[in-house]
């Protein structure tokens, strides 16, 4: 199991990952997720959303910024593959039909908690790499 | 200039349905225990667009954007506002309000709240509901996908609906899909905080 580097496009570095969108109308050039453990559902932009036809399920979720306000996202199904070549072989890849929030402008992919409840994850922040089982 | 028939006739059948639901939105924020009445706060709000109307100032098309704002940026700015006395919150919401209408109508500026594109997924929402017996009775069963108020795709699986949708519609997006005469979820309420700083741009 090798150890994945952070990603040093931001700094500090963060733990992110390849994947692709992929739904009804086909799937995306791969995107660089971040691995985000303070989000309760996975964030992606709409525009992406769009592109691969995914299904907007008429879920709503609400959510609160650090200013206190409220604000309504809609949720939308759509299939999370992750194709990074440094992904270990038997760790799941494969998110079909997974609930995404789909959030209007520029965004970044952000992976929550309902995918990495999924993974084994140990983050050595020290080295700036992480290993995932 | 529009007449006053076309002014009430775009409140009515547009503008009081998104003033309503961002003045209601606003009523669910933790306000602090003043005495503010909401449905005076719409009927200003009202009363400002059609004033701004009846004085030639701005098309419909533009309160119809206006509008389309106000349901986003401006609840920023209404919640900020919601600690100074009312009399101030009332003035500032027509103010904002003018702003906007004449930061559209400028040749050369950016449209305020930068879409040109007022129908939203709040609006599918809407619309499915206003109509979602008759559905039910036309589509038992079925799944329907949505787009701008119009079922565009019928199918026994959300797939199939959107497939048949995205086929129709002949170009990339996210189809509304439900099963006919299914009521929509509650908002889900997640402990999320977003709209957060996310990755810093410039330290200084």
């Amino acid at each position: 199991m090798s150890p994945i580097c952070y990603s040093q496009s931001e700094f500090p570095p963060f733990p992110g990952l390849r994947v692709e969108l992929e739904h009804l109308l086909g799937v995306t050039d791969p995107l660089l997720a971040k691995i985000d453990t303070g989000a309760t559902r996975t964030v992606v932009p709409a525009a992406l959303l769009d592109q691969v036809g995914a299904i907007r399920t008429g879920r709503v979720v609400s959510c609160r910024s650090y200013d206190g306000r409220k604000r309504e996202w809609p949720l939308y199904e759509v299939t999370l593959h992750v194709t990074d070549d440094r992904w270990p072989d038997g760790v799941r890849r494969l998110f079909k039909n997974t609930l995404a929030l789909g959030v209007a402008g520029p965004a970044e992919v952000l992976l929550g908690r309902d995918i990495l409840a999924a993974w084994h994850l140990h983050l050595d922040g020290p080295r700036s790499r992480y290993r995932v089982e | 200039m529009p007449g006053t028939d076309d002014l009430s006739k775009t409140l009515e059948t547009y503008g009081r349905a998104k003033l309503r639901r961002a003045v209601n939105e606003l009523a669910q924020q933790e306000l602090p225990s003043s005495s503010l009445d909401l449905s005076g706060l719409e009927a200003d709000i009202i009363d400002a667009t059609r004033r701004l109307l009846i004085t030639g100032e701005v098309s419909s098309d533009s309160v119809l954007m206006c509008i389309a704002y106000f349901d986003g940026a401006t609840q920023a700015d209404l919640a900020d506002s919601f600690s100074i006395a009312e009399g101030t919150v009332r003035k500032r919401i027509k103010g904002f309000l003018e702003a906007v209408v004449r930061e559209i109508n400028e040749p050369g500026e950016t449209g305020a709240g930068g879409d040109t594109d007022a129908w939203t997924w709040r609006d599918d929402h809407e619309a499915y509901e206003r109509e979602r017996d008759s559905l039910g009775r036309e589509y038992p069963g079925c799944y329907i996908a949505m787009h701008r108020g119009e079922v565009i795709g019928v199918g026994d699986s959300a797939n199939e609906a959107a497939r048949e949708g995205l086929e129709q519609l002949d170009r990339p997006t996210s189809l509304f899909v439900i099963r006919a005469g299914d009521p929509l979820p509650e908002p889900e309420q997640l402990g999320m905080q977003m709209e957060a700083p996310r990755s810093m741009v410039c330290e200084q």
